[in-house]
């Protein structure tokens, strides 16, 4: 079990952090996700479908805690883990203040590479939502994104 | 979004957070799925038995409900009455018999709003331990109380007092669902945090029950009813939560709270001397060399002499803890994803029961199930196919062939052998988990173990 979380717990904690922008409640999600898996003790048949099952899992751990009445107060995310220049400051400043939703398709679509049909499948969104959700948030990181597509 | 990327990668989990997951996780065994059955065949007594108990010693509890209008920027509740706090007499009986148990005046409780939690870091108890308490030390944590309760004493490593947490046992619905959960922790002088809230008005409204100051608290929009108050140095926090979002559900889930405080108002505080001078367990938690892992008196006649040369030690652990008693080794490859993890402890009830004989394929030979084994494998054998235990004289190459499964993509991991089985040695389990070796190769690492020794 040690090895399983070795392995994952960097993945699945930046995930939890880059979704809800706070260390503290990025921490719990990071533990009940941890929890669910001892739980589950589910089949993994490849490493992407253990990795598709861990984001899956932390996505809406992380939705369950954005209803919960139990979120805590804590320090800015930038005061714990600082930015490297002043445009990494304003990108992850101006990523913070998207709703929630925003900030999980940015994740899942940027950092974790998986396509707007993947992403739909771990959110159990319609695939058409996803591309709405990353449309309007690249529109307000358009500063950022340059000539990205 | 290079710097975002970048950004991302600078974050990572420190020892300190590694440390707390897996505390947390070797203090939760596999019974889990266990635990709501339990409480569920419990709740229905205890439903009869609260039902019982209100018709008979509670006449006066709902004569004078504190008024709830949800919508309402505020509880349309009394202010605090300058007697301090007495806002329900007892009504006077008419033609009624002579009851035969006392009739208390309820203190009503005023309810501020809270829309989110301030709290300390999650509570870290260091070297945990925990033991339910007894029919008698119920009774002397929480006297004459009125519900039925189920309560966990939580010790640090030195035998000091943490907390107690105690449960009501749930009320259940029609639709097998909980109906009202009922949670309440006692901390003493020396025990955990306490929780804080952000209120909607910036200073909450005390209520004064019986000469306790209690603040009590209700969330925004949610059925979900908290009280808090120090009563003789003891601490008590106590959380309702309704499962009814219907008017008769948040009625429910007041007239609880106020029942629960009043209780435990009127009838005293907590004794915790009786769960003074625990018997503390054997706890252990500590990094070991390959060469102390395989000197372990306990466990390290169960290791493999060697292991197939790609892989390189990596890591061994020895833990010892009420629930868990295990000898882990570790072995990776640079670079790679492969590994052989290797762990031994003493066989639990739950190990024996997943025994398989070498006749009873189907209850360890993967050939039979074609993936996803979430709609292969038959729910009744799901414990046994997920990881079998096979007794050590029934262990054969063949056995291993048949657990074994060959993962092939063309994707980032790397193609080769998967799998997880244990081996009964008597009281001792080995439990193996390999990605990379072959059966063979795992075969070779079992007689080479028999045979050292």
């Amino acid at each position: 079990m040690e090895e399983f979380v070795r392995r994952h717990e960097n993945k699945v904690y930046r995930n939890a952090v880059a979704i809800m922008c706070n260390k503290a409640d990025a921490e719990d999600i990071m533990q009940d996700v941890f929890l669910k898996y001892m739980e589950k003790a589910p089949f993994f048949q490849s490493v992407e479908h253990e990795a598709a099952w861990l984001t899956r899992v932390t996505v809406n751990h992380c939705r369950s805690r954005l209803r919960s009445p139990w979120r805590k107060k804590t320090e800015p995310l930038l005061d714990i883990y600082p930015a490297q220049d002043n445009e990494q400051q304003s990108m992850i400043e101006t990523i913070s203040a998207l709703p929630p939703k925003y900030r999980a398709a940015i994740c899942l679509f940027y950092y974790e590479g998986y396509s707007t049909k993947e992403i739909a499948d771990i959110t159990k969104q319609k695939e058409s939502t996803v591309r709405s959700h990353l449309t309007r948030a690249r529109n307000m990181l358009k500063v950022f994104l340059g000539g990205e597509s | 979004m290079n710097k975002y990327i970048e950004y991302l990668d600078g974050i990572t989990v420190d020892d300190e957070q590694h440390g707390r997951i897996m505390k947390l996780l070797n203090q939760k065994p596999h019974r889990l799925r266990q635990k709501r059955t339990i409480y569920q065949y419990a709740g229905l007594a205890a439903c009869l038995a609260i039902v019982l108990l209100c018709i008979w010693a509670m006449p006066g509890m709902f004569d004078n409900p504190v008024v709830v209008s949800p919508g309402n920027t505020g509880l349309t509740v009394q202010a605090p009455p300058q007697n301090g706090g007495v806002t329900v007499e007892p009504s006077e009986p008419t033609n009624t018999p002579e009851p035969t148990e006392p009739v208390y005046p309820l203190y009503s409780l005023t309810l501020n709003y809270v829309d989110s939690l301030i709290s300390s870091e999650r509570a870290y108890i260091p070297g945990h331990f925990w033991y339910e308490l007894t029919d008698e030390q119920l009774r002397a944590v929480f006297p004459d109380f009125p519900l039925t309760l189920t309560a966990t004493a939580h010790y640090f490593g030195d035998g000091s007092l943490h907390s107690v947490v105690a449960y009501d046992n749930e009320t259940w619905g029609a639709n097998d669902e909980y109906l009202t959960f009922t949670k309440i922790e006692v901390v003493g002088a020396g025990g955990g945090s306490m929780r804080d809230y952000s209120y909607v008005d910036s200073e909450p409204i005390i209520s004064d029950v019986a000469g306790i100051l209690v603040t009590a608290e209700t969330v925004r929009g949610m059925p979900i009813y908290m009280a808090a108050f120090v009563m003789d140095e003891v601490t008590y926090d106590i959380t309702i939560e309704v499962n009814n979002l219907e008017e008769s559900g948040y009625n429910r889930g007041q007239d609880r709270l106020t029942e629960v405080v009043n209780a435990l108002i009127r009838n005293g505080p907590a004794d915790l001397s009786v769960l003074n001078d625990p018997v503390i367990p054997e706890l252990r938690d500590e990094s070991l060399t390959l060469s102390e892992a395989r000197s372990d008196p306990d466990f390290g006649m169960y290791l493999p002499e060697n292991v197939p040369s790609r892989f390189g030690f990596e890591s061994a652990r020895r833990f010892i803890n009420q629930d868990t008693d295990n000898l882990s080794v570790y072995w990776s490859i640079r670079f790679d994803y492969d590994y052989i993890d290797w762990r031994v402890s003493k066989a639990t009830d739950y190990d024996l029961e997943r025994i398989a004989s070498p006749d009873e394929r189907v209850k360890y030979d993967m050939e039979l199930y074609p993936i996803p084994w979430a709609d292969s494998v038959p729910t009744e054998l799901r414990d046994y196919v997920l990881n079998p235990v096979f007794r050590a004289e029934d262990l054969t190459l063949d056995i291993i062939q048949a657990r074994a499964y060959w993962v092939d993509t063309d994707r980032s991991d790397t193609p080769g052998w998967r799998m997880r089985f244990s081996v009964l040695y008597g009281d001792a389990v080995v439990e193996v988990n390999v990605k990379g070796a072959s059966p063979e190769q795992v075969w070779e690492m079992f007689n080479r173990m028999i045979s050292y020794y």
